[in-house]
């Protein structure tokens, strides 16, 4: 049952005693209320913009041009809307709208392989192990969308959680992209097409070959027949589910609102070149559209794989996969073309107010540029862009040392990431839920960062 | 006293980092770290012996200087007073001393309380070591198991629901739990029953004053018992004969056919499947077909499950030569190998015990990690592992020898020797004698508590789709079994049988208890009692194979036999060369409706949640539109039929009934306005399938 939202805080409470697999709830609830009271929500919708691989904050936003040329790289910083913030000469774009940001940049943590981290990045939660092969079981913890779908439910017609255009991987599939124990009630509506190809549709709003309007009402018609003889059953709880997912189903097919959300020929030419013609640009694009129709969590994954030459971020600087090139030529453009055009076309449709944009990958990339001239992964220090509603403008947050290798202040876990955006969508990070042998686990253990917050 | 206020529960002063800077063992576990803590943490001042009142102890618990906590001890209260007297008296350390509690007990134990009363005073009596007896209700813990019970006046339970719940009392390291039912009705009469399983399950509804529903219908009854015990829906032979037999005997006729039934070893080949983690990763695809054949079997030839029990808790040698061996393969550390055999065979989650005391059980960090070590010799020997990804550990293609090294190390992680034994049975497990062999031994025999009742709750939960304990696996004191004299019962009649699983599923199928209807004023949480049998969904596999049934089209599955079925398949995947990501359709179709990835040791893997994608799956997906669209299927033969014959036996198909006369004319009237009678069957039967009556089992 959809719950109104914002829910009243005990309501979110005892709501959260039933999630999951949760049936013995009371024994383990403190009998109290946290000190730091739930805030109405600053946040309508988060776009989650995840940068696979690993981006090296070196060559980025936290550059150090003091530091020993196998430090500092090849790029030079150059000054930005920012008074005191430069930015890699290689992002103009960005350097142009970096006052619109708050960032992090003492992110850290000890996953050193891409599975462990990406899972820790799309949760918050501390993986079992540092496992480059981490498998996806249901007892890892449900993504940040899915949580955002259950405890922070969208407007009725509107699909709370929407992910695409990849699933990630990293020889297996990263862990981290779906509702796990949270029930599949909650998983995204996940679209693993590619936006930027012509004639891209959704699939499930599509009606199969051979079946017109008229026949899915003669179908439906004929449903209606079977279902009238139901009786009693009609009432029970599991049944009430069907129909309501059944009806939700159609509402979705039938709405103008989300269906015209996805047709990205709507779009005039201008502004989708605005974006770039890329998978990620036309996703961003697309991103953006959801967050006008309403969606709670856009999630958008940069690429599938974590390198290569039109991979992710993770360059290591391998065979035929030189790492300056591929900054120069893939990594930094096709950002420097789409996250400010996403910030600006948020911000002049005065949907930056509601909406925050989180910029971040697994971990970021090692200080010393290795023997084949590309850099190593690195989490123990690495950055986060936000952007929009709930944060400071054009802030900085943490320090990383001067060789960029720990923070230097304020030093940040995933968890307290996850515990501030949990807290800025309005669902207090305390919440209990229950994994698949009962135990109880608050939403985030992190501590909200309060140096980011507007 | 600190437990009983909460103090050092898990979210507070219990916490691995404690809270504040003041860290309590969980619960109370370890009281000489307790008492460390109060005395000599926060440089002294959380207690002052020459001034009681100033103690920060007290004061924080009483509110007088903020506390996150909130006030958890009044001043006036008698916690309060005998901590100040306590801390007056100099803070004497009594834990050598005191005699230790041998046991716990609370009465009453079990109540049903009548409408109107919503208070019960329990009363608590520690038994100590030195023979004495003391009255504790003023001292220990008490911890509701539902929040419709509230327990701020301990001893007194105060219902703000009614509804069944338990209270678990802990006191110095002692557990024990009081069962409370705060009826709605009054009592009623116990119903005549002449069926065993019956007479157990009226006298516990008797007591609770509920009353039973109907039995269901013939068409209800066949399609229930077919899906439960064969795995699809009845064919239109069997229904029509079936609903136009008049023997009175006719549905103990069509049990006993299908335990006889080759279905009947499919159904239960793939539950066990699922929480051995037959999948291919770790054991590759000739594991999976090898353990999966060798569970088929196991049930048609009626192998007992303490055999199998034995089996696999001993399994070793070639892991394609000898499938049972495959049990721990899947299995790679000793933990999981622990943890799996306790939720498998003896119904017991222990993973809570292993980093602290069970909070809810009797088990301690100690049992845990002595049951742990009797797992820590296996080894593997890798004959060959042809894997595709040279990365993934997880990852093994190819024969392996799983045996068990003469000796094994295991290390308790907080330091210390571990005793290689049983959960809490006194004793040791010898050094010189193979610790599985020794296991699997007791596992199946009279000496083990858990086994028979175990599996017992597994197959009542099969049929009735809930366990007499449930979750299936979490036997534990907080968590009591609804109807406990039932669940001896089975449990007995499982031993008397032999352990084999189609005598107490004859017993409880042929009861009424298991065919009755649903009531809608039945809304409320299920309580276990069995008055009414909820509808639940189908399992991912009988959706599929029950709309390739219907529509008479076989599923497509490249590398399979012709007509293999989903319920069939051995392991994860449908498409079996594999790749990294499964992508055939059917595979899509399976996840989206909760094919568990067997990567768990637990049934609560599969999920079962209605979803908007299961939905799109049929309202607007490819594979139930291609098995409508195909020209061969059952509609092929059905054109050329009378409208009225062709209706009466898509209904038969779907749902094991015939249409009403209303539906038999609204039915002819949706499929005449189609532009072809293909067109309005396919329809027609569109719409069959997309119904709830189809879509649950019920």
């Amino acid at each position: 049952m959809r719950m109104p939202w914002p829910m009243p805080d005990d309501l979110t409470r005892r709501v959260a005693l039933r999630v999951g697999f949760g049936g013995l709830g009371a024994a383990l609830l403190p009998g109290m209320v946290p000190a730091s009271a739930i805030r109405p929500p600053k946040v309508k919708t988060v776009i989650f913009l995840h940068q696979w691989g690993g981006p090296s904050h070196h060559d980025t936003i936290d550059m150090k041009p003091d530091a020993p040329m196998a430090i500092r790289g090849e790029y030079k910083p150059v000054a930005s809307s920012l008074p005191g913030v430069p930015v890699c000469e290689r992002l103009p774009q960005l350097a142009k709208v970096i006052d619109r940001f708050c960032q992090i940049r003492s992110l850290n943590h000890t996953m050193k392989n891409h599975n462990s981290a990406g899972y820790y990045s799309l949760t918050g939660m501390a993986p079992p192990s540092d496992d480059q092969r981490l498998r996806d079981s249901r007892d890892l913890f449900p993504a940040y969308g899915a949580i955002a779908d259950r405890f922070a439910p969208p407007p009725a017609g509107v699909p709370g959680f929407v992910s695409f255009p990849h699933q990630i991987a990293d020889g297996s599939i990263t862990p981290g992209q779906h509702a796990s124990f949270l029930g599949k009630a909650h998983d995204p509506l996940f679209v693993g097409l590619d936006p930027a190809q012509p004639g891209f549709k959704l699939p499930e709003l599509s009606l199969p070959e051979g079946v017109d309007p008229a026949r899915l009402a003669r179908r439906e018609e004929a449903r209606a027949l079977v279902e009238a003889q139901l009786g009693p059953l009609e009432k029970a709880p599991l049944a009430r589910g069907i129909a309501e997912q059944h009806g939700k189903a159609l509402a979705l097919l039938g709405s103008a609102k989300v269906r015209n959300a996805f047709d990205l020929s709507k779009e005039p030419d201008h502004v989708r070149d605005r974006y770039g013609r890329t998978t990620y640009g036309q996703s961003c694009l697309l991103a953006r559209r959801l967050a006008e129709a309403g969606c709670r969590w856009i999630q958008v994954y940069f690429n599938r794989s974590i390198g290569g030459a039109r991979g992710g971020w993770d360059t290591h600087g391998f065979r035929g996969e030189a790492m300056y090139p591929i900054l120069k030529d893939y990594l930094l453009p096709i950002t420097d073309q789409t996250l400010p055009t996403l910030i600006l076309d948020l911000e002049e449709r005065g949907l930056l107010q509601t909406t925050l944009v989180v910029w971040v990958g697994e971990f970021g990339r090692s200080p010393r540029i290795n023997n084949i001239a590309g850099r190593d992964h690195w989490p123990q220090c690495y950055p986060a862009l936000l952007a929009g509603a709930g944060v400071k403008r054009g802030h900085v947050h943490g320090r990383s040392d001067k060789m960029g290798a720990y923070p230097a202040s304020d030093p940040c876990r995933p968890e307290d990431l996850s515990a501030t955006l949990f807290h800025l969508l309005g669902i207090d990070p305390a919440t209990e839920i229950r994994d698949p042998l009962s135990r109880p686990l608050p939403l985030s253990p992190g501590k909200v960062i309060e140096g980011v917050l507007a | 006293m600190l437990v009983r206020a909460g103090c050092s529960s898990g979210p507070c002063h219990g916490n691995l980092n404690g809270k504040g800077g003041f860290k309590l063992s969980l619960r109370g576990e370890d009281p000489s770290f307790d008492l460390r803590a109060i005395l000599r943490g926060a440089t002294g001042r959380r207690v002052s012996s020459l001034d009681p009142a100033e103690s920060l102890l007290l004061k924080k618990a009483s509110g007088a200087v903020p506390h996150e906590g909130g006030v958890r001890l009044n001043p006036d209260t008698f916690g309060h007073k005998l901590l100040a007297r306590w801390i007056a008296a100099g803070c004497p350390d009594d834990t050598a001393k005191a005699p230790a509690v041998t046991r716990l007990q609370v009465s009453p134990g079990e109540q049903f309380v009548r409408p109107g009363i919503d208070k019960v005073l329990l009363k608590v009596t520690a038994l100590l070591a030195d023979g004495t007896r003391r009255d504790v209700g003023a001292l220990a813990s008490f911890e509701p198991g539902t929040l419709a019970l509230v327990t701020h006046a301990a001893p007194v339970v105060e219902a703000n629901r009614r509804g069944a719940g338990s209270v678990l009392v802990s006191y110095a390291g002692a557990q024990a739990v009081a069962r409370l039912h705060f009826l709605d009705h009054e009592p009623l009469p116990m119903a005549e029953a002449a069926h065993p399983v019956d007479r157990l399950v009226q006298g516990r509804l008797a007591r609770a004053g509920e009353k039973t529903a109907p039995p269901v219908s013939d068409h209800v009854f066949l399609r229930r018992v077919w899906f439960d015990l064969a795995g699809t829906p009845p064919p239109v032979e069997v229904s029509r004969a079936f609903l136009a037999d008049k023997s009175p005997d006719k549905r103990a006729r069509q049990v006993d056919a299908l335990l006889e039934g080759p279905a009947f070893a499919e159904v239960m080949a793939l539950k066990w499947a699922d929480i051995l983690r037959v999948e291919e990763k770790t054991l590759d695809a000739r594991g999976v077909a090898a353990m999966h054949g060798w569970l088929r079997r196991a049930f048609l030839d009626r192998m007992p499950l303490d055999a199998m029990a034995r089996e696999l808790i001993s399994g070793r040698g070639s892991t394609y030569a000898h499938p049972p061996a495959n049990f721990y393969r899947a299995l790679r550390d000793e933990q999981a190998r622990a943890e799996a055999v306790g939720q498998v065979f003896l119904g017991l989650r222990l993973q809570c015990a292993k980093c602290h005391n069970h909070p809810f059980d009797r088990w301690k960090q100690d049992d845990y990690h002595g049951f742990a070590s009797l797992f820590s010799r296996v080894r593997y020997q890798i004959l060959s592992n042809d894997k595709r990804d040279m990365l993934d550990k997880h990852e093994f293609n190819g024969e392996q020898i799983v045996y068990m090294a003469r000796a094994g190390e295991y290390k308790h992680p907080g330091g210390g020797l571990v005793v290689p034994r049983i959960l809490d049975l006194a004793g040791a497990v010898p050094a010189s004698a193979d610790p599985l062999v020794v296991l699997a031994e007791w596992v199946g025999s009279a000496a083990n508590p858990y086994f028979a009742k175990a599996q017992a709750n597994r197959l009542w939960r099969h049929l009735m789709g809930r366990g007499l304990v449930d979750p299936e696996d979490d036997f534990r004191l907080a968590n009591p079994p609804s109807n406990p004299e039932l669940l001896e019962f089975l449990a007995a009649e499982l031993v008397r049988g032999g352990f084999e699983a189609r005598s107490v599923l004859r017993l409880i199928a042929t009861s009424q208890a298991y065919q009755r209807s649903w009531t809608s004023d039945d809304d409320e949480e299920d309580d276990g009692l069995a008055s009414s049998s909820r509808p639940r969904p189908l399992p991912a596999e009988q959706v599929l194979d029950a709309l390739s049934q219907v529509t008479g089209s076989p599923l497509q599955l490249k590398g399979w036999p012709k007509g293999t079925r989903a319920q069939e398949l051995p392991g994860v995947l449908a498409t079996r060369e594999g790749g990294r990501r499964p992508s055939s359709d059917v595979d899509r179709f399976l996840r989206v409706f909760g094919k568990p990835e067997r990567l768990l040791s637990c049934d609560c893997e599969r999920s079962s949640e209605p979803t908007l994608a299961q939905t799109f799956q049929l309202l607007t997906g490819d594979l139930l539109q291609e098995m409508l669209a195909r020209s061969d299927n059952r509609l092929g033969g059905l054109v050329s039929a009378p409208l009225d014959k062709a209706v009466e036996e898509l209904y038969l198909a779907a749902l094991a009934r015939r249409p009403s006369a209303g539906e038999a004319g609204g039915a002819a009237r949706i499929v005449s306005s189609a532009r072809s009678r293909r067109e309005g069957l396919e329809d027609l039967l569109w719409g069959l399938v997309n119904s709830r009556e189809f879509l649950l089992r019920w």
